[in-house]
C-alpha cells in the first residue's frame, strides 16, 4: 500500500505503465448488478476470483427450520428447503462465527438469528400467500430485532434501480432483504381456509459451496476475447464464414476491430495477421448479478478478501515447513540446527510478524477492519487473531479444530 | 453377524492416486459376500451416504493445508499437496509460478474430483527453493489482488459521483 501511485490519483501517466497491475472499469451498476471491465490481468487470476465469488463467499441463510403446524399442502422438507432459499441480508456477516466455530451449546446470537412465521388462513376465501416479509427476526432469547434504518429509507432503494445499493440500505443480519415494488418479498407459499404455517427458522453464516443457498450472486456473466482471435473456442457453422453466422458479442465494441480480410475464426490465418499462439487474454468482461443480500460492490471485496485470505493461509501454511518438507511447528526446533531456509530471511516473514507485510494491524492487507493475516505470536491460527475478525480468527474457519459438540451437520431437516 | 468372517468389507478398488482418506467414502459393493460372486450366505450391497458437503473446504482432524514432498528424482523439485482446495487455488498458483523466472515446470492435477485435494508440483532453476517460489508467487497475488481492490473501489466512488450527479439535474 505504501508503494501505491497516489500522485495521479493512483492512475497510471500512460498505457505503457501496464505493469501497475489489474484495471478496472464500470461499465454499469444497478441495485444489485454491475458490469465491469476487468483488464491488465491474467486468466487464471479473473477465473479465481469468478469461481470464489460463485462459491467461497460467507453469507447468511435458514439452516434449520423447526415446524411447528404445518397443515399446508406442501411437505415439511419441502418448506424448509424454500425457506432456505429466502435471500436474507448480510449485512454484518464479518462479525457473525460459523456456527461450528462458536463456543455456545447449540446456536447463540453471535452465531445464528432466528425468524419466525406464523399464519393462518382462518376465514378467507380465497388463498392467502405467504411472503418472504412475513418472516419475523429474532435474537435468539427471543427479543426482536429492530431495523436501524430511518423509516422510508427501505423503500427507496426497492424502487430506484439505477442507484447501487450499499451497506446501509439493507436490514440488519439476518432479515429478508425484500427488492420488489410491492414490498413483500419471495412467494413462501399459499394457504387455504383452515390451513396454517408456524414455523422457527435458524439462520446461520455458510458458504455456497456447502449449499447453493449461501451463494451471493445469481449469475456471473464472464466473457474475453469475444472475436475468438485467441481460437479459445471454435464457433460452429454451416457455411464457410463462421462470423457471418455467429451475431457478435456485446462486448466486441470494447476490443480493437479485427482486420477486415482476416477470418480468424475460420483459423486459417488467410490474408491477415498469422496467428499468435502466444498471445494471452487479458481484458475480461465480467457482468455480477446479485441476489440483493449484499451490495454488488461488497460481493467483489468479499470475493476478493477471500481469495487473499485463502493465499495467506497456504504461505502461513508453508513458512512452517522447511524445504524438505516438514513441519517445523511440530517438534522442538533444538534437535537440529535452523532449517537452512532461516537465513534468508525472505521468507520467514510469515511466522514471527516480523516484515510490515503481514502481521502488524494496520498493515497493506485490510487496514484496520481485518487484520488480515496477523498471527503475532505465529502459532495460532492460520488466520492471526486480530480481535475483530472473529470469521477467520481463533479456531479459524478452516483451521479445523473439530466440529464442537453440537454442529448443524448432525441431524438437519432442512435438507 | 457375518460381517466377522468377511475380511474385506472395504471396496478393494484403492488404488491410483487417490487420497490415503479416500475409503472414508467410497461406494462399495462387497463381493466376497455375494453368493454370485463367491462368497458364501448372503449379500450386502454398501453404499455410504453421501459425504458432507463441508468436507469440501473445513480441513479434517489434523490435517495440514499444505504438505511438501521432495523429489529425489530431479534436482530442485516438489510435489505440494494442497488438502480442501480445488482449481480456483490451483489454477492461481500454476499460472502465477509459470511466470517467474525462476521457475522451470510448474503445473497441478486434481487426483480425483470426488476429493478437494489438488497437487502442484514446481521445479526450479536452484536460485530458490520451490517452497520459496510458492511463497513469493502467493505474496505477488495477495499483492495484485490488493491493487485490484483498491482499483476497484476507486472506480466504484467516481461510478457513484457520476450516478448521482445524472440524477439531480
Amino acid at each position: 500500500m505504501d508503494d501505491y501511485d497516489y500522485t495521479n490519483n493512483g492512475y497510471p501517466l500512460d498505457d505503457d505503465a501496464a505493469d501497475s497491475g489489474p484495471r478496472v472499469n464500470i461499465r454499469d451498476c444497478r441495485n444489485t448488478t454491475i458490469d465491469f471491465v476487468l483488464s491488465h490481468t491474467t486468466l487464471a487470476l479473473a477465473n479465481s476470483i469468478r469461481r470464489t465469488i460463485l462459491a467461497e463467499i460467507p453469507t447468511v441463510a435458514i439452516d434449520l427450520v423447526e415446524i411447528e403446524s404445518n397443515t399446508s399442502v406442501l411437505a415439511d422438507e419441502f418448506l424448509a428447503h424454500r425457506m432456505g432459499l429466502v435471500p436474507l441480508s448480510t449485512r454484518g456477516v464479518e462479525e457473525m462465527l460459523y456456527t461450528r466455530d462458536c463456543d455456545c451449546d447449540e446456536f447463540c446470537d453471535n452465531c445464528a438469528v432466528i425468524l419466525r412465521l406464523d399464519v393462518a388462513n382462518r376465514n378467507l376465501d380465497h388463498n392467502l400467500k405467504v411472503f418472504a416479509r412475513d418472516l419475523v427476526a429474532q435474537r435468539v432469547d427471543g427479543q426482536a430485532i429492530h431495523d436501524p434504518r430511518p423509516r422510508g429509507n427501505s423503500t427507496t432503494n426497492g424502487h430506484n434501480h439505477s442507484a447501487p445499493a450499499t451497506i446501509e440500505d439493507l436490514p440488519p443480519r439476518g432479515v429478508p432483504v425484500i427488492l420488489d415494488e410491492n414490498r413483500q418479498g419471495a412467494l413462501i407459499c399459499q394457504l387455504r381456509k383452515g390451513q396454517e404455517l408456524k414455523l422457527r427458522c435458524i439462520v446461520k453464516k455458510g458458504i455456497a459451496k456447502e449449499h447453493a443457498k449461501w451463494a451471493p450472486t445469481a449469475a456471473i456473466g464472464f466473457e474475453y476475447d469475444p472475436h475468438n482471435k485467441l481460437r479459445h473456442t471454435q464457433l460452429w457453422h454451416e457455411g464457410n464464414d463462421a462470423r457471418a453466422e455467429w451475431p457478435e458479442s456485446k462486448n466486441a465494441g470494447w476490443e480493437e476491430p479485427l482486420p477486415l480480410q482476416e477470418d480468424h475464426v475460420l483459423g486459417g490465418g488467410v490474408g491477415g495477421v498469422p496467428f499468435d499462439y502466444e498471445a494471452e487474454p487479458s481484458q475480461f468482461y465480467i457482468s455480477l448479478e446479485g441476489t440483493g443480500v449484499m451490495p454488488p460492490d461488497a460481493v467483489l471485496h468479499s470475493g476478493i478478501r477471500t481469495l487473499q485470505l485463502k493465499l495467506g493461509g497456504v504461505i502461513q501454511q508453508l513458512s512452517n515447513l522447511t524445504d524438505s518438507g516438514h513441519d517445523t511447528t511440530a517438534a522442538t526446533n533444538t534437535m537440529d540446527s535452523p532449517p537452512p531456509e532461516m537465513n534468508n530471511g525472505d521468507h520467514t516473514a510469515y511466522g514471527g510478524g516480523r516484515t510490515p507485510g503481514y502481521g502488524g494491524q494496520q498493515t497493506a492487507y485490510g487496514g484496520g477492519m481485518t487484520p488480515g493475516y496477523g498471527g503475532g505470536g505465529g502459532q495460532g491460527t492460520a488466520y492471526g487473531g486480530g480481535g475483530q475478525t472473529p470469521a477467520y480468527g481463533a479456531g479459524s474457519a478452516y483451521g479445523g479444530g473439530g466440529l464442537g459438540g453440537a454442529t448443524p451437520y448432525g441431524s438437519r431437516p432442512g435438507y | 453377524m457375518a460381517r466377522d468372517q468377511a475380511e474385506p468389507t472395504e471396496p478393494k478398488k484403492l488404488s491410483g492416486r487417490l487420497p490415503s482418506h479416500s475409503y472414508h467414502h467410497s461406494c462399495g459393493y462387497s463381493g466376497v459376500l455375494d453368493p454370485r460372486i463367491g462368497g458364501n450366505v448372503g449379500s450386502k450391497l454398501e453404499v455410504d451416504i453421501a459425504p458432507d458437503r463441508y468436507e469440501l473446504f473445513l480441513l479434517g482432524e489434523g490435517e495440514k493445508k499444505v504438505t511438501l514432498e521432495v523429489e529425489t528424482r530431479v534436482p530442485n523439485a516438489a510435489l505440494f499437496t494442497f488438502n480442501k482446495e480445488d482449481h480456483t487455488l490451483g489454477n492461481l498458483l500454476r499460472d502465477k509460478l509459470t511466470r517467474s523466472p525462476h521457475v522451470l515446470f510448474a503445473a497441478y492435477q486434481v487426483p480425483h474430483p470426488l476429493f478437494a485435494v489438488f497437487k502442484l508440483r514446481v521445479q526450479t532453476d536452484g536460485e530458490m527453493t520451490p517452497k520459496q517460489a510458492v511463497v513469493q508467487a502467493c505474496n505477488e497475488l495477495v499483492k495484485e489482488l490488493q491493487t485490484l481492490d483498491q482499483e476497484f473501489t476507486k472506480e466504484w466512488e467516481l461510478k457513484k459521483i457520476s450516478q448521482e450527479g445524472g440524477q439531480d439535474y
